[in-house]
Formats: structure tokens, sequence, C-alpha cells
């Protein structure tokens, strides 16, 4: 069923309310719930952390609109919450890390297919290889300093094989920004893309840094770091494609609408009862939230809403595996770099990005160490009797 | 080679003692006579709260839902499930301890780099044995089956002590020697499981790898004791 977004009013703000008791449900389960119930819980957290994270900016600098603010602002908390703290403790900060990579390369996948723009789409395929390669550095940490599969997170959805090396990825500032959508032109699914890829890159970028030092082992502290640096990249590059021309309101709007239309692919994929159930209710809540901006919109810039939100959405978000689609864009799209706002083969990358990146890698590269010779096996390396025969990285790299 | 027992054997800066501060602490129990709770009860009440939520939560995982795997076998497949998790991860543990001792070097009466080695690729050896009885059982060693889930959990901060690079070789034997006793007593328990179960042919299997724990753990106990030993006499 298609998503109307001015037309479904859901429900009133005065209507949305939570109990401290509901912001702590009962948890999935981390080996009985489908992988994909999980992916959608990590990246719905995100959504909602980056719309906290939009409407704090915003109150900083418009005091005509920030009494609307805190109050939708404080929905969207206890949304957050809610949804968070559906993850359960026996899920490891690495298990999760895991579950946020798959987020990155399914979604980012999904998105890259349904994405009319051709340049946006080239960028999401970009990234996608990224953090792609970052899913394999992390599963080959978890199986040598933990001795876990990283699969029996991701249920064999979603591939472990090298990407984009992440010691390549380290770039210049000036390249990672792209060029953005010019927002008179850009369709409302293109908007909405790129706000749902910043949401789950900035998130993952927090996260990262929330949790790298929590790690015990030297190895896992430095990718960690690592990896946080080219979230953070990852972070200025989608960003970098919303139109900053947009009004603040325009923009407000478009995180509803951006909520509303993750919301609503969730309840259109979700195979869990219970889940589902949440899911419908945060739509129906962004539904309100979409309509109370609606009229903010229209009442401050004078202008039709529908303007902004116009379309109706048909296709939701696909959770299901891209594997064919993403090794397709392995064999074709490794080999590329960035030059300011363009895509370019490596070796035509900037001066300043191969100084950042010399620099960057001089003195050791945590993500090459941790997955030295590291192929990916059904229960890990050590799971064949030649297991232990594969040269540990550590020792590796410090001969 | 860095030197082993320093940290403990001389005094250092530790600060979280109250009695380097007794003003401190003076004040700050006057302050709790001025600014006393605000709610009534005691930590009864968190037992009530972890007791309700209890009632509605699910279990934390089950078994797959095989259809060719015996049901009676299940119970057997959990356990062995537990054990090849936690030899995967002992050989992790053996393997972060060998750097240890390249690191830190071994002491009088210590381990050696091949005593070390022995026991890791003993790890590894029960890890392939336990895979192979899974799959004679019909079941599949990927799968982190609820047993093991939980041992996972309760061993996550052996992990932490083993990997950090601040931890020396003596102060991992006392990590190891915890997942040695734990690890001992899950393969007595599961060779008692096989045999309650009719399996006598797994009997045996599963009781040599209960002798080669228990020889891990005299091992590990005996360096520990030289290793106290020579920490009181660095005091002395």
């Amino acid at each position: 069923m298609a998503l109307r977004l001015l037309k479904e009013r859901g429900v009133p703000i005065e209507r949305q309310r939570f109990t401290l008791r509901e912001l702590s449900p009962p948890t999935i389960s981390k080996i009985d719930c489908d992988a994909w119930t999980r992916v959608r819980i990590i990246l719905m957290n995100g959504i909602e952390s980056n719309s906290i994270r939009f409407s704090h900016a915003a109150a900083r600098f418009y005091g005509g609109i920030q009494q609307s603010l805190a109050i939708i602002r404080r929905v969207e908390q206890h949304q957050q919450t809610m949804i968070n703290w559906l993850l359960p403790a026996d899920q490891s900060p690495l298990e999760t890390t895991i579950g946020f990579e798959q987020v990155a390369i399914e979604v980012t996948a999904a998105l890259a297919l349904e994405e009319p723009d051709h340049y946006l789409a080239a960028i999401y395929r970009f990234g996608l290889l990224e953090d792609f390669d970052h899913m394999y550095r992390f599963a080959a940490l978890m199986d040598r300093v933990e001795g876990k599969d990283a699969n029996a997170i991701l249920q064999g959805y979603t591939d472990i094989l090298p990407g984009r090396p992440t010691s390549v990825e380290h770039r210049h500032p000036l390249d990672d920004l792209r060029r953005p959508y010019d927002h008179t032109r850009a369709s409302m699914l293109s908007k909405l893309h790129a706000l749902t890829l910043v949401g789950g890159e900035h998130q993952t970028h927090d996260y990262y840094m929330t949790i790298g030092p929590m790690f015990a082992d030297p190895s896992a502290r430095q990718l960690y770091a690592e990896i946080a640096s080219i979230e953070e990249q990852h972070v200025t590059q989608y960003e970098s494609l919303c139109d900053p021309r947009e009004s603040v309101l325009e923009k407000w709007l478009l995180h509803e609408a951006c909520e509303a239309y993750n919301y609503w692919s969730c309840v259109e994929s979700e195979t869990d009862p219970r889940i589902k159930t949440i899911w419908e209710r945060m739509l129906d809540y962004e539904l309100g939230h979409v309509h109370h901006v609606a009229a903010l919109f229209e009442q401050f810039e004078r202008r039709d809403a529908s303007e902004i939100v116009d379309s109706v959405i048909q296709t939701p978000i696909s959770y299901e595996p891209h594997r064919e689609f993403v090794r397709e864009v392995l064999r074709r799209e490794a080999g590329l770099g960035a030059s300011g706002h363009d895509l370019v083969a490596r070796e035509d990358e900037p001066e300043r990005t191969r100084q950042y990146r010399a620099r960057l890698n001089a003195k050791e590269q945590p993500s090459n160490l941790v997955a030295a010779g590291w192929r990916w096996q059904p229960g890990g390396e050590l799971a064949i009797p030649t297991g232990l025969a594969v040269p540990a990285a550590a020792s590796k790299v410090q001969s | 080679m860095k030197p082993q027992l320093p940290n403990v054997t001389r005094p250092g800066s530790n600060h979280t003692g109250i009695a380097l501060h007794p003003d401190f602490a003076a004040d700050m129990l006057q302050g709790t006579e001025e600014f006393g709770p605000t709610t009534r009860g005691g930590a009864d009440q968190l037992a009530e709260n972890r007791i309700r939520v209890a009632q509605i939560s699910q279990p934390a995982g089950t078994m797959p839902p095989t259809l060719d795997v015996p049901i009676e076998n299940l119970p057997l497949l959990d356990k062995l499930g537990a054990r090849l998790q936690f030899e995967r991860t002992g050989v992790r543990l053996y393997q972060a301890l060998i750097s240890k001792l390249d690191a830190y070097g071994t002491f009088p009466g210590g381990p050696s780099r091949a005593d070390l080695e022995q026991i890791r690729d003993e790890e590894h050896r029960h890890l392939l044995l336990v895979q192979d009885i899974i799959e004679e059982l019909e079941g599949d060693p990927t799968v982190v089956t609820p047993c093991a889930n939980l041992q996972a959990v309760a061993s996550r901060g052996l992990c932490d002590v083993l990997v950090d690079p601040r931890t020396n070789l003596i102060e991992c034997l006392e990590a190891i020697m915890v997942a040695e006793l734990a690890d001992h007593e899950s393969w007595e328990l599961l060779a008692t499981t096989a045999e309650l179960m009719g399996k006598s042919d797994l009997g045996p299997r599963l009781r040599e790898g209960e002798r080669t724990e228990a020889e891990h753990l005299v091992k590990v106990r005996n360096w520990l004791v030289v290793a106290s030993q020579l920490a009181t006499k660095a005091v002395d």
C-alpha cells in the first residue's frame, strides 16, 4: 500500500505519549530474531537520532520555532529510546557493530537501486563499497580476538568480503564533499534517500566513538579509531548531498517525511508481530509530526507544503539481500576515488588526498593488520584443522 | 622484556580508596545526613523489578528449527555448542597469553612458550573434536546455541583481561584460571550428560577432553602458586 504523507493524518502530537516503562520494552533475541529486524531497529535508531540532532541545531538558530521543535524533539527522543532499547544486553558492542555495517551495506544498496538521480546513485555505490570493507575488517577482528563468526549476526544475507580497502578510503576533507541535489528539481525520494544515509552514517560514527575506547585489545581500539574517521568522511559526504539552500522549515519537513518513509518501510517488511506493532505506532506518530511541521511551513513560508512533500511513495525500502548487486559494484567500482565533487579512478585523486592518506597511514594500518590473510570461513578460521597455521595478524605486521 | 610484578610489590599511585582523603570522607558522610534518600525502601525493589520483567520476558534464545536432528539430541547439542564456542575463544585466549609471555617474559617456575603452545593446540583439537561430534549428531556447528551464547556473555571479561596490553603474564594467568575452571567443569558435565543420554560412544571421547582440561587446570594452578610465592618474596 502506498504512503501518502499529507493525506494520512496519523496521531496528533498532543496524543503522542510514553510511560517510562514503555521506553524500556522487552528486547529482541540476538540469536532468534531475523537479522532484518535487527537491521531495522539499528537504522531507525539512527534516523531518530539524526532528527534530534537536526532539531537541536535548528533551535540554536531559529527562536520562532523553538517551542514546536522542543515538543516534537521530546517525542522523538522517546521514540529513539524505545527502539534502541529493543537491542539485548547479550549482543556485544562488536556484534552490534556487525549489525551496523549490515545496515550500511544493505540499506545503501537498496537506496542506490531505487535512486532516480544517477549522480546520487553513484555516490551511494561509492560509499557502499567502503562500509562493505568495514564489515570484513570487523568480522576478522571478531574471529581473531573473540573466536566468533560474524555470520551468526548476518545470517547469510550479507557477504563478508574485502571491499575498497579501508586504508585507501582516507581522503582529504575537500575530496569528501559532493555536489548537492537541486532542491527545486530533485525528487522527494532523492532527498529522503540522502537524509536516510546521513542518519545511518552519523549514528555509526557516534557509536564507534562511544564504544571504541571500551575495547581492551589494542588492534580493536586502533580499528575503531580508523573506521570512525571514515564514518566521519561518510557523514560529510552524504550531508553535502543535501541542498544547503533549503530553508530550515523545508529541511525539518523533509526530516519528518524521512522518518515516516522509513517507519512505513519497516511496517511493510517486518516479520515480528510485536515489533511491527511498534513500527505502526511510530509511523502514526511521524505522520502527526509531518502534519504539524507542514502547517508551520505554510504559516511561516506562505507556501504549500505539497511543494515539498507532494509525492505518493509507492515503494518501501527493500529489506532483502543485495549480494549480486554488491558484487557487481565491487567488480566495477572498487578502484574509484574522489576528486572534489567527482568520482575518479584512484590514480587520478588529487595530491592533497595522497598526502593526507600517506600521513595517516604512515605508522600503522589497523584495518590491514586485523585482516592479514583472513578469509571468511563458516565457524571462523579455527574451524579447519589448519586454522592455527594462519599467521596471526599482529606477528605478521610486527615482524 | 617488561618486568612482571612491580605494580603490586611496591606502592604506586592508586587513587580509589577513601582513606587517602579522610577529610573528604567526613564531609561526604555529613552530606548524606543532610541530604538523605528521596524514596523509601531498599534494594529489594530492584529484585521485585527483576521478577516483574522476567515474567514478561521471552527466553534469550532457542535451538534452531532443524528438521533432521532427532529431538532428543537437542540438549546435548546445546551443551556441545557451548563447548565449541568456548574452545574457539579459548584458542584466542591462549594466543593472547602467548603474546603476554612474548611481551613480559615468564618467571622462574612459570610457563614456557612451548607449554602455552601445547595448551593452545589442545584447545584447538578440542574444538575440532566437538565440531566433529556435532556433525555426527546431525547438528550444525556454526549455530550459536543458547548455552553457547550465555557462556560467551559470562566469559566476556576474561577476554578483556587477556587482550589488554597493560596486563602482564601473571595477571592473565589468573583470568585463564577462571576460564580453565569453567571449562573443566563444563567438559565433565558434558560427558555426564552424554552418558545419561545413552550416548556411550561419545563418553570416552568427551572424558578424554575432560582429562586434558584437568591437566590444564593443574598446570595453571601451579604457575599461579609459584607466581604468588614470587610476589611474596619480592615484598620481603
